[in-house]
């Protein structure tokens, strides 16, 4: 079995607004939309192949629709330039739900988006923070099998 | 091992189950855990070749499993195959998870299954049986596809 992608698919109440919204302030360019005959959209794919696909209300729905809460959200990781990234997500009234920071595995921020969408954003740092005081990291699939 | 430019991250309430149920049922393998001091995962990553799906919980900062809203989602994960479709379906179904829709051959030229984790969150596997472009699956279901290069 070899697996060639894996995609989160995100619903929104209005996923044809939310398409302009994700490229003026994350940069997400939308690369293929499908409407139905009637012109819905039923299916559309943004930059690194995020699914924006319309909510069916009761089974699948938008934050916006749940009270705010998110069951997924989207890790995105940038090759550079998260300061500049950070600036325009403001700029366009993304709400901030954590500020840029460096933490030990980088440079992060997380933003919502227009239905409350959570998006992290995340870029390698030569400057790194220690993990905070009672933390651990485990590398689950490296650790020797057997006896010692 | 690199992280691809974009993956899913999932809340759950039970987190180290969730990795040890990933791990059964869809075949992935758990490369890293982040646990703040109290056993909370705040970061992991859950792994097929260079798909990563991450895996945090106790939900907070706007996170919820979907046992928190009542059984209903605010994503879905997507997992392409080059094979073994039928198979996987198998190990899902005996590791526990709900099989929403069997597999069956789509119109638009993919075999796929859906199904349910144990804490809710919707997945779907699908594989190609049949190589169709936008203007084929068009024909097939009826849509109008727009692509932008």
């Amino acid at each position: 079995m070899s697996v060639t992608e894996v995609r989160p698919e995100m619903f929104y109440r209005d996923p044809a607004a939310a398409l302009g919204w994700l490229d003026r302030a994350f940069g997400l360019r939308t690369e293929l939309v499908v409407n139905d005959k009637d012109g819905a959209q039923v299916f559309a794919r943004v930059s690194g192949g995020v699914a924006i696909v319309g909510e069916i209300p009761g089974q699948r729905q938008s934050p916006a629709s749940s009270g705010g809460l998110s069951s997924q959200q989207v890790m995105v990781t940038l090759d550079g330039g998260i300061e500049d990234h950070y600036a325009q997500a403001q700029a366009a009234g993304a709400p901030i739900v954590e500020e840029l920071r460096t933490l030990f595995f980088g440079k992060t921020y997380t933003a919502a988006d227009l239905e409350g969408h959570l998006w992290s954003f995340l870029q390698d740092s030569a400057e790194r923070t220690p993990p905070p005081e009672g933390w651990s990291v485990r590398f689950p699939s490296r650790e020797t099998e057997g006896p010692a | 091992m690199r992280v691809p430019p974009i993956s899913p991250l999932l809340f759950y309430r039970d987190p180290h189950a969730a990795l040890k149920f990933l791990e059964r049922a869809f075949g992935f393998e758990t490369r890293i855990v982040v646990e703040a001091g109290d056993g909370g995962v705040v970061h992991s990553e859950s792994a097929f070749e260079d798909h990563v799906v991450m895996v945090v919980g106790p939900p907070s900062h706007g996170g919820a499993s979907p046992l928190d809203l009542d059984g209903r989602t605010t994503g879905h994960v997507h997992v392409q195959l080059q094979d073994g479709i039928d198979r996987l379906c198998e190990q899902a179904r005996t590791a526990g998870a709900l099989i929403e829709r069997e597999p069956a051959d789509q119109p638009y030229g993919d075999r796929v299954f859906v199904c349910r984790d144990p804490e809710g969150h919707s997945w779907s596997f699908g594989q190609e049986v049949k190589a169709m472009a936008a203007g084929d699956w068009d024909e097939a279901t009826g849509t109008k596809t727009r692509t932008s290069a």
